[in-house]
């Protein structure tokens, strides 16, 4: 590197966020109504140091010394002393602030003091594996040059090929794997795996906070399944957990691993001056509420950026959305002269802007990484695929096209950009969705407010009993035999309303399916004797199981030909995904979708684009899982259009409102005077959760015009229904509130609608979670045909993963909120008609929607509630 | 039952089909159906009736014990016979373990497992181990799990037994039965001794001896030990056969599974030693091409040149097929031929043989192109006719079209440069002379 660049970026870092931002940096107060709601200064920290702690071994901190790194950061020592100790830790640090040595330090420490010792590192992608192994090999290195000892490190994971696997089994001290791997090549064959397991001395989980949702559910029945086999071979090891900044890392680390923890939050290390701005698109039509596209203003500020030849990542919020804008991107920097490093190159117009998401080929992956360490790649367009710690070197400016949806993701995403000393910024870009409406106008919502808790439902029972079979094929269950914590004791998440279940009763009724099989004591039968006496007399046990002809159960044996952990994913509904296959040519894969995306994405006319380059779907084989594509030149690509129908099965609560309930509004005052009309709408059930069917279906798409987002053309499709069982929230309001709307029967639809539309935001902000956790649904409103009356309306909210996972519970918990909260998002909207920013584009409702929304929201709540809501948080938090 | 249970039912329900399939397949012994659901009691393992098992308890291990007498007939042979000839040819065994110390007593070693798949759910329920006795008779004994609780003493012994083994005997137990008993002695944290006792595959050797498509013991049985098997158990039934007794506690499926675990070990016997007799008595005993080629690659490897060409030769004269009409077997024989004859630098030999070789229509590009280089080698180096050796050159890239290594390819053209080198020399000293 040039010397010249040193000071460079800052220079051209300052005079791009001039040219976005003018006035002070840091003494500038947010301006919720302007262009750049907020311009935030995160001064530059100073690192704090500490000598290394006393117990570390000579041969590791020579080795760290001889590497440059003489003493440590103090959360560095803290959690080194915590795993020396024997204490479960978790650490929660920004990136670049030397986390990998909390763990590796200890690690490497055992290893060192007793060659036997063993540790089993989980990363939830194998590429972040890699990027591990890299890193722990240079260490070790350095300790075998030193010291001769050899500490073998290998990463065991699907690409491993099976004639190294015997070895690595016998001469791995460390092994990089992910859950995946441990679920279903690893526990299943643990007594191949028996020196791992006998000396186990640490379990490392990375990137903690990645484990939320199913994923995480899963991750924490796979994690007891692993304590379960540890404890077969004597070892009970220490976990070491790292995670990106969220609100609850203890309590998520003590839910995942049900273990108690201690928590390391105090980073020691240095970071560099960093801003912050929050940009809101301008309004472009007042009444109508329209802003500038976000995806064309993400576009300008990149722009400004990449012109200034700074380094930047642009993270949007779908795979569609970052084909367009790195489309975008390549247009306005293809043959710009000047701008880069080797411009007149062949292709390095291509090379200098990267599209990067889920789906791209692992080759192709690996090269982008590689040419954004090395400077070659100027900017890269990504989905939520680079948000975890893949090594991709540091970079000069992070830029976020739309509010990612949590506190946690956008910091973490933030944290892309940015270095131990010098200067980087963060830009983000709201969308016109409520959501990011809210954020962007209140600033200190996101600033000032802790980020969101990660959640898990490890209980949930389509999981439970996965890995319930799972753990009976490793080891027989015994009739005591409990599986995960105690369910009386121990931490449980808000989100988690269903009691621990009994696994001996999920034992059972696999049983009953001849999965396991029950085998008696043998002390019961000796005293029996003979079978045919009965046993009555006897009193089992309390907490083993019984079996029905009344002996007491010694162990459930595994009776089944199957492996189960292959018909378990842990990451989604099924395994099962879509190949892309390009025919323009010869044929050749080019991609993949999962399953439940792929009708969305690769429905036949669809344009399916990988970095700019559009295809169009020309054939899609649905029971062969393949969409053969074929390059074309078309100024538009394609949206989906997806039908979703909810049928509730089983209603676990529900309950009707009390007649206190009056109506408050001056406009709705005259029906109030109907006292008894009143009292009968809210008998009607109101609130309820339960198990729903969900059956979606893709039933056409839109042509959309690339920049001007006009709508060309449109289509019907034919493509099988899925399926799915899960949780729901459900509103329904009583369709004499609807009745006492004072709207034509149009209007009182487009209310529902708009009311949905709204409520959905709220309940993400509730839930804090990610917008395609919840999925909503509302119920047809077709007149009930036997009582000659319109039938009341039911809104869902569902869970977005088979079996749910928690969230439908809460928001039952939280209906009094939610409600409260979508009126004032509604009432306090500056718009007239209804807008992006609350209830929807009028072009989507009707032209009445917002306020027979307002009509209906007034009618189910009630108003000392209402106001006692709003005045409890008016004090805490910035309300709608 | 309660909505729990009836909530985990109905996620179960739809997860699976596969094992009721497997279920369904198997046929309704005497009538009677077999069902595996719905069983309201537990069988008590102590009180259920083993007998027609014809089996004891022996500890905590329950025995079955079979003897064949000398007289009895399986197949072609004797069990007397194929005893006499294993005596007879032990010292051959370690021709078929990659010369591991082979030696008597031979352990011949079978497991039925509850499944293929491995893991630690994974269990070996039968191990069955034949040895022949000193009075030529045939003995099995096969160790039955009853209950998960016996299969650790199982394993106790069954590891006395192959531990006082001078060889385990096995098809395809290298690949399945070792590892996953294997596993089980990991599970139990045993320690596992059979990795350490010579092992004969008789499958690696099967698949070369005789070919026959699936090589499958039941077809070798009929087609080389000339057996035959009535109301066998085919295999995958095996472990829903085995569920069902567990389940029930009716031993009646398990009779035939002991059965055809026995019949397999005693056609593995008469499997071994027709190839230690084969190894004896060299190639005069074999009896069709395939065996004495497979015989003479055993003899090659073993660097028993002299048996190792005789029994190619015994190979092409057994080919039925006529000179120069395609036989895949006569020209693996003539190339491995070639090749020792070069080893002992008999050069004119194996010249032949690649001569025949290159005459054999349908010869595949690969082997013609080993030819051709080896008689352009032999032409130049030896013959000295720089024409000859120019022209097989040629043909050896002609018969390229094959995608030969780029590296092949570069050496024939240098090969080719030299020769015109030498040739040109040639002329200009006829041309000084």
């Amino acid at each position: 590197m040039l010397p010249a660049r040193r000071s460079h970026p800052e220079n051209a870092l300052d005079a791009a966020l001039e040219r976005l931002a003018s006035g002070r940096v840091g003494e500038r107060p947010d301006t919720p109504d302007l262009h750049v709601t907020a311009l935030r200064r995160l001064p530059a920290l100073a690192a704090q140091y500490v000598p290394f702690p006393k117990p570390l071994d000579r041969r590791l901190t020579n080795a760290l010394e001889a590497r440059g790194i003489k003493q440590l950061y103090t959360h560095q020592a803290d959690a080194i002393e915590h795993a020396i100790n024997g204490r479960n830790v978790v650490v929660i640090t920004p990136t670049a602030s030397g986390k990998t040595l909390c763990y590796n330090a200890p690690v490497l420490n055992a290893v060192l003091q007793d060659p036997s010792s063993r540790a089993l590192y989980l990363f939830p992608t194998k590429a972040l594996a890699q990027d591990q192994l890299a890193e722990l090999q240079t260490m070790c290195e350095t300790i075998a040059i030193a010291s001769g000892d050899q500490i073998g490190v290998f990463t065991y994971d699907g690409d491993t090929p099976q004639d190294a696997r015997r070895t690595i089994r016998a001469r791995a001290h460390i092994v990089l794997s992910n859950p995946d791997m441990v679920h279903s090549g690893i526990l299943p064959h643990h007594p191949r795996w028996a020196k791992l397991f006998e000396n186990l001395r640490y379990v490392v989980i990375d990137e903690l906070h990645a484990y939320r949702g199913v994923f995480g559910s899963h991750l924490c029945n796979v994690l007891r399944r692993l304590r379960r086999i540890c404890r077969h071979y004597g070892s009970n090891p220490v976990f070491l957990c790292s995670s990106a900044t969220i609100a609850n890392p203890r309590e998520l680390a003590e839910r995942l691993t049900e273990q108690p923890f201690e928590l390391v939050d105090r980073s020691g290390a240095p970071r560099g001056e960093k801003f912050f701005l929050f940009v809101n698109p301008p309004v472009v039509n007042h009444q109508l509420g329209i802003r500038r596209s976000y995806l064309s203003e993400t576009r300008r500020i990149a722009s400004e950026f990449l012109k200034r030849d700074l380094q930047l990542i642009v993270f949007a919020q779908s795979r569609l959305s970052t084909e367009i804008l790195t489309t975008y991107l390549k247009d306005d920097f293809e043959g710009v002269p000047g701008t880069g490093r080797e411009p007149g190159a062949a292709g390095s117009g291509d090379a200098r802007i990267r599209g990067y998401r889920g789906g791209y080929l692992p080759n192709r992956r690996r090269e982008i990484e590689r040419g954004l360490r090395e400077g070659t790649v100027r900017a890269v367009v990504s989905t939520n695929a680079l948000e975890l710690g893949i090594d991709i070197g540091a970079l000069d400016v992070s830029v976020m096209a739309g509010y990612p949806g949590t506190i946690a993701a956008t910091w973490q995403r933030a944290g892309r950009a940015g270095r131990r000393s010098g200067r980087s910024a963060a830009v983000m870009v709201a969308s016109s969705a409520p959501l990011d409406q809210f954020v962007v106008r209140n600033p200190s919502y996101f600033f000032d407010a802790s980020p969101e808790r990660a959640l898990i439902d490890p209980d949930n029972l389509h999981i439970l009993v996965d890995h319930v079979k799972c753990a009976a094929f490793e080891l027989p269950f015994t009739g005591s035999e409990q599986f995960g914590r105690d369910s009386s004791t121990g931490p449980r998440g808000a989100m988690s309303n269903v009691e621990g279940h009994d696994v001996q009763e999920i034992l059972a009724v696999l049983a009953e399916q001849g999965l396991v099989h029950p085998e008696l004591r043998r002390s019961v039968l000796d005293m029996r004797g003979d079978s045919a006496s009965g046993s009555s007399d006897r009193e089992p046990a309390s907490a083993a199981a019984v079996c029905p002809s009344g002996g007491e159960i010694e162990k459930w044996a595994w009776t089944n030909e199957s492996y189960p952990a292959d018909a378990v994913s842990l990451r989604s509904v099924s395994s099962d995904n879509f190949v892309v296959v390009d025919t323009t040519d010869e044929a050749r894969v080019i991609g993949e979708t999962d399953f439940t995306s792929g009708p969305a994405t690769l429905h036949p006319k669809a344009i399916y684009i990988v970095e700019a380059k559009l295809y169009q779907v020309e054939r899609l084989d649905f029971d062969g899982r393949k969409a053969f594509v074929r390059e074309i030149d078309c100024d538009y690509y394609t949206d989906a259009i997806t039908y979703t129908k909810v049928t509730p099965i089983d209603v676990f609560a529900e309950d009707r409102r009390p007649e206190r309930a009056a109506p408050r509004d001056a406009g709705l005052a005259r029906v109030a005077a109907a006292d008894a009309v009143v009292a009968r709408a809210f008998q009607a059930s109101v609130r309820a959760h339960g198990e729903v069917h969900v059956v979606s279906r893709v039933v056409g798409f839109k042509k959309i015009k690339f920049y001007t987002n006009e709508n060309v053309g449109s289509g019907d499709l034919d493509l099988p229904e899925q399926q799915m069982h899960t949780t729901s929230y459900w509103l329904t309001i009583p369709s004499t509130v609807m009745g006492l709307l004072p709207y034509a029967s149009d209007d009182r639809r487009d209310g529902v609608v708009a009311l949905s539309f709204a409520m959905r935001q709220v309940a993400q902000l509730l839930l804090m979670c990610d917008r395609h956790d919840v999925g909503i649904s509302i119920d047809s409103m077709e007149r009930d045909a036997s009582a000659d009356r319109e039938r009341s309306p039911r809104i869902f909210i569902y869970d977005n993963y088979p079996g749910g996972i928690g969230f439908s519970a809460a928001l039952f918990d939280m209906h009094d909120d939610l409600l409260a909260r979508t009126r004032r998002l509604i009432a306090e909207c500056d718009c007239e008609n209804g807008c992006p920013g609350c209830v929807g584009p009028v072009g989507n409702t009707g032209p009445l929607a917002k306020a027979a929304a307002l009509g209906i929201l007034d009618l189910l709540i009630p108003p000392i509630a209402a106001n006692e809501i709003s005045r409890g948080q008016d004090a805490e938090i910035q309300p709608f | 039952m309660s909505s729990l249970a009836d909530r985990i039912r109905g996620i179960v329900t739809t997860q699976k089909s596969v094992a009721d399939a497997a279920i369904s397949r198997i046929p309704h012994e005497n009538g009677s159906r077999i069902t595996n659901r719905g069983e309201s009691r537990i069988p008590n393992p102590e009180s259920r009736d083993l007998s027609a098992l014809g089996g004891t308890r022996s500890g905590d291990c329950f025995v079955v014990e079979r003897r064949w007498e000398r007289g009895v007939r399986h197949g072609r042979e004797t069990i007397g016979a194929m005893a006499e000839c294993l005596a007879h040819a032990a010292p051959y065994a370690p021709l078929f373990t990659a010369n591991a110390l082979a030696r008597p007593p031979f352990v011949f070693f079978d497991l039925e497992t509850t499944g293929l798949n491995g893991g630690a759910g994974t269990h070996a329920f039968l191990v069955g181990c034949g040895s022949f006795a000193d009075d030529g008779s045939f003995m099995v004994r096969q160790f039955l799990v009853t209950a998960s609780r016996e299969e650790r003493p199982l394993l106790e012994t069954v590891a006395e037994i192959l531990n006082g083994a001078g060889a385990l005997v096995t098809f395809n137990g290298k690949s399945f039965d070792a590892p996953l008993l294997e596993t089980r002695y990991l599970f139990h944290r045993l320690e596992w001794t059979g990795g350490h006792v010579p092992h004969v595959d008789v499958l690696h050797a099967a698949r070369r001896f005789w070919n026959l498509g699936d090589c499958s013991l039941s077809s070798l049985e009929k087609h080389v030990v000339g057996a035959r098997r009535v109301a066998d158990v085919d295999g995958f039934e095996v472990p829903a056969r085995y569920f069902q007794f567990v389940r029930t506690g009716n031993v009646e499926p398990l009779v035939a599974v002991l059965e055809h675990n026995r019949l397999d070990l005693l056609t593995l016997a008469a499997l071994t030693s027709r190839l230690f007799h084969l190894a004896r008595t060299g190639s005069a005993e074999a009896r069709t091409a395939r065996e004495a080629l497979a015989l003479g690659q055993v003899f090659a490897r073993a660097g028993m040149d002299g048996q190792a060409r005789e029994a190619f030769e015994r190979a092409i004269a057994l080919s039925a097929a006529p000179a120069g009409a395609f036989d895949a077997t006569k020209i693996g024989a003539l190339r491995a031929l070639a090749i020792a004859w070069r080893r002992v630098r008999r050069f004119d030999e194996a010249a032949r043989c690649w001569r025949e070789l290159l005459h054999i229509r349908g010869c595949p590009e690969i082997v013609a192109r080993e030819a051709n280089e080896a008689l352009a080698i032999h032409h130049e180096h030896r013959v000295r006719d720089l024409a000859a050796a120019k022209t097989f050159a040629l043909r050896g890239l002609e018969a390229a079209a094959y995608p030969a290594p780029t590296t092949w390819t570069r050496a024939v053209h240098h090969r080719l440069a030299r020769l015109d080198r030498k040739l040109v020399r040639i002329e200009s000293l006829k041309f000084e002379v």
